[in-house]
């Protein structure tokens, strides 16, 4: 999920019998193929809006004591948005490797008809086991909160898969230059931080990417539909002494066609 | 109200066997289970730094909704309310406990060594460290049920935080009630309440902590974004009495 698209979950809605079977024959269909295990029964709901901002029809597969054993989401095309299994096991079985992970990561998408292009990246997981992640790209342009993600067990099955593209705004044809982004970031800088913390902040890395525009910092959010990303120069600051006590780091956003803050992130 | 003893491991068995089977039933009609919930707004607004960061309030009241749903008797703390005086008086009697804030293993120069904890908020721009020794002096051992930190830092692998709360860095599927969820490494405010989001309503819907937690984890951040948890996959998170376990307790740890 994009963040600065975070909203609470409404309750669910009740699907049709009808609606319910489909969805149900679905998800036994991915489970099967993911290797969850059959469940004794499923039940099914309609999500609308969402966390993630996206109407999501959701499968539960219950044990025969009903307690919750896996849950998938599809959207309202009935493609697979999100699965995850539940539970907790003692970890198992020989490890991993990395690119063993990622051989893994993409039998799993394979197996769900889900396309992942580009290069993935594996990290450890603090749980055990792998996330191997593909960012979403546009042309060379990172999507940051995009693309799919899986996770997988130490020994290597199946954890949780998630996916997410979100609608992009129209891109200027031009975007402005790395110093006028400078000159913009100094501005909100010297606004923010008294003289005496100023120059314990500086720029680390500057670099386009689509991004969500949020409120973070109070910054009106651009007119257009909800969910929809839009290109930016997307700035880190490294935070030192004193000020780095207080505000660990800051991300800030500028459209990058015509430097409109866009918002950003707080590091803690 | 409840059984409130300090649960050590001296504590002879038969005790804990009782305790485990007395259960909810053994509460009085109106026993309230208390949860702090406290975030640092102060580090984020003026005049400590000139824009106002709207994420604090929003976890807050994430927070305050969720635990409220499990039955929780919860109050919120920001700005002076959240002090370290105030989350130390306050502790001892905490069934829940959630905190957004600054965190990290901090150099403690009386102890000579590095502990984890928290920043206070104290209303102002000088924000001292609540340090995991504080909590588990103020604690005297006794475990708290669900334990939620939003900061950086407090779910990492040699966290001392855990056990100020009368939690073990174990896991265990079934077997008793208690939860500790933090981050591991840093975190970025819109990641963390992106990740609460799902944990707080799955909750709300009745999921367990662990599955909550697993359905947090099931999303594609910003940033690298990883957390921890300790205590019991299946338990409901619902404010009540001790299930104890004895293999999960850790008895004023520090």
């Amino acid at each position: 999920m994009i963040s600065g698209l975070a909203r609470t979950a409404p309750g669910p809605i009740t699907l049709s019998a009808a609606a319910t079977a489909s969805i149900s024959a679905l998800a036994a269909d991915v489970d099967e193929r993911l290797g969850l295990q059959v469940p004794a029964r499923r039940t099914v709901a309609r999500l609308v809006g969402g966390a993630s901002g996206q109407t999501v029809d959701e499968v539960t597969d219950l044990d025969p004591v009903g307690k919750p054993v896996a849950i998938s989401r599809f959207d309202t095309s009935g493609h697979l948005v999100s699965s995850v299994r539940l539970g907790y096991a003692p970890t198992i079985g020989v490890a991993l490797s990395a690119p063993a992970a990622i051989a893994r990561a993409k039998m799993v998408l394979a197996s769900v008809g889900i396309p992942a292009g580009g290069s993935p990246a594996a990290s450890s997981r603090a749980t055990g086991g792998w996330l191997v992640r593909w960012m979403r790209l546009v042309g060379s342009v990172p999507v940051p909160g995009d693309g799919v993600s899986v996770q997988l067990a130490v020994d290597g099955s199946f954890h949780g898969l998630v996916r997410s593209d979100h609608p992009l705004a129209p891109a200027a044809t031009a975007a402005i230059d790395q110093a006028r982004v400078r000159n913009l970031v100094a501005a909100r800088l010297d606004g923010w931080l008294s003289a005496n913390l100023r120059d314990q902040a500086s720029v680390s890395t500057m670099g386009l990417a689509w991004v969500a525009p949020n409120d973070t910092f109070g910054d009106p959010l651009p007119a257009g539909p909800e969910g929809t990303l839009r290109l930016a120069w997307l700035v880190r600051i490294t935070t030192t002494g004193t000020l780095a006590d207080q505000v660990a780091g800051l991300e800030l956003a500028f459209d990058a066609g015509d430097g409109t803050p866009l918002g950003g992130d707080i590091l803690e | 109200m409840g059984a409130r003893v300090p649960l050590t491991r001296t504590i002879a068995l038969p005790l804990l066997a009782i305790l485990a089977l007395l259960g909810p039933a053994a509460q009085p009609a109106s026993a309230s289970y208390q949860a702090s919930v406290d975030s640092n707004v102060s580090a984020f607004r003026g005049p400590c730094v000139g824009f106002t960061d709207t994420h604090p309030a929003r976890m807050l009241s994430l927070a305050v909704i969720g635990l409220r749903s499990l039955g929780y008797a919860a109050s919120s703390y920001s700005g002076a309310s959240f002090s370290r005086a105030g989350v130390l008086a306050r502790t001892v009697n905490d069934y829940g406990f959630y905190v957004h804030s600054h965190g990290d293993e901090y150099w403690n120069a009386a102890a000579q060594r590095r502990y984890n904890g928290f920043r206070e908020d104290s209303g102002d721009c000088n924000q001292a460290v609540i340090f995991s020794t504080d909590i588990a002096a103020a604690r005297a051992g006794r475990f708290t049920n669900l334990v939620v930190i939003s900061t950086c830092h407090n779910a990492d692998p040699a966290t001392t935080l855990p056990a100020a709360f009368g939690i073990a860095r174990t896991k265990a599927q079934t077997g008793g009630s208690h939860f500790y969820l933090g981050y591991v490494g840093i975190a970025y405010d819109n990641d963390e309440q992106v990740f609460e989001t799902v944990f707080w309503a799955a909750l709300e819907r009745g999921l367990s902590v662990g599955a909550a937690f697993d359905l947090g984890q099931d999303q594609n951040f910003s940033h690298p974004l990883d957390a921890d948890w300790w205590g019991t996959y299946s338990w409901s998170g619902r404010a009540g009495a001790a299930i104890v376990c004895p293999r999960c307790l850790v008895a004023g740890a520090k």
